[in-house]
């Protein structure tokens, strides 16, 4: 396994031509291959694609598919809640309304107590 | 326009009690609801952005609260005066801030509902956002809602459902007998955004294993609200 990939990864260190020529050659000696070997050759033939689809993906990455592409923001529950500890998110908003459903006063115990 | 709004008043998740006439004093509530239009114009116009050293959320959001006024669902009093905003955030620690000044879903009494929304987006099926959407409900037995509650809205804030820019928001509603929370998404034929909505809501809520899970169109929810409510001709062509 690993070193067919390496033989793989020093040959798409050339031009990018006779890296698409090695990828059509299989096609016709499969069926051939197939019954003398089988086994082997299966394994082989998608380290072959991916290889190939690696490399114009790695090429990609590098030029223009980095800008549009954005990272999410995710956060997992038990960090979200270790953050409800910390001062800033316990000072009362600026622009907080007048109802009833507010409160005057932090609700401190249930927010760090309840979670865990 | 009006009874479009008021189409929307009884939301929530098919649940249509409203026997709770209880002859309500029509003027005060008239002025009260003129003054959370000038509060909720005044919040509209400021930006929210993250503090220095905060952590940022994705997108911006709104929490709403709304809550059923004593008279005729169908009275004019529109859905849309009917619901205010407490307030927007765009971190983490703004959002902790929100939520620790509130009272807890659990807590509430009567029929009332919190929303929490993308900014921009509002509670309502009309919105441009919501209009071709739908939302998955999940009924619960009184005692569960805060809990629940909290866990949908961090799992939405922290980007846990994986449907891109699909996700609208998240409601919790205070029933009689029972509590609903929704998740709302904006294309209700998607159907691989709504089963992975599905399936996140089982990981991340820890329900109870029989809790049963319903999908709802708002085009079919507008729908029954109507046939209920017996508007179907009078409300215009809706």
């Amino acid at each position: 396994m690993e070193l067919s990939k390496r033989r793989i990864y020093n040959k798409h260190l050339e031009p990018a031509r006779p890296l698409r020529r090695l990828n059509i050659d299989p096609e016709p000696r499969r069926n051939g291959e197939i019954e003398r070997v089988p086994y082997p050759y299966i394994k082989e033939k998608p380290m072959n694609g991916i290889g190939v689809d690696q490399f114009y993906e790695i090429i990609h990455l590098h030029t223009q598919k980095k800008q549009p592409k954005k990272e999410r923001i995710c956060y997992s529950r038990e960090f979200l809640i270790k953050l409800a500890s910390s001062p800033i998110a316990k000072r009362k908003p600026d622009f907080l309304p007048e109802h009833p459903v507010v409160l005057e006063k932090l609700r401190e115990n249930d927010v760090s107590v309840l979670f865990l | 326009m009006n009874n479009k709004f008021d189409a929307l008043k009884d939301d929530d998740s098919g649940d249509h009690d409203q026997n709770e006439d209880s002859g309500s004093p029509k003027e005060c509530e008239k002025e009260e609801s003129d003054e959370e239009d000038k509060e909720q114009n005044t919040a509209k116009k400021k930006t929210v952005v993250p503090g220095a050293g905060e952590h940022p959320l994705q997108y911006n959001y709104t929490f709403w609260y709304s809550r059923r006024t004593p008279g005729r669902p169908a009275s004019s009093q529109s859905y849309e005066q009917n619901i205010k905003q407490i307030g927007s955030f765009a971190s983490v620690e703004q959002f902790w801030r929100f939520y620790s000044h509130m009272i807890r879903p659990g807590d509430l009494t009567g029929h009332s509902d919190f929303h929490l929304f993308k900014e921009g987006i509002k509670p309502m099926w009309e919105d441009d956002a919501n209009k071709s959407g739908g939302k998955w409900i999940i009924r619960l037995r009184k005692g569960l809602a805060s809990r629940c509650w909290e866990n949908l809205i961090l799992a939405m804030l922290g980007e846990q459902f994986m449907v891109g820019e699909e996700i609208c928001g998240a409601v919790v509603s205070v029933r009689f007998q029972e509590d609903i929370i929704s998740i709302w998404n904006k294309t209700a034929s998607d159907q691989a955004t709504t089963s992975r909505i599905r399936d996140t809501l089982r990981r991340v809520l820890n329900l109870p294993p029989n809790t049963i899970m319903e999908y709802k169109t708002h085009t079919d929810s507008i729908k029954a609200w109507e046939d209920f409510h017996g508007l179907v001709n009078a409300s215009g062509g809706r």
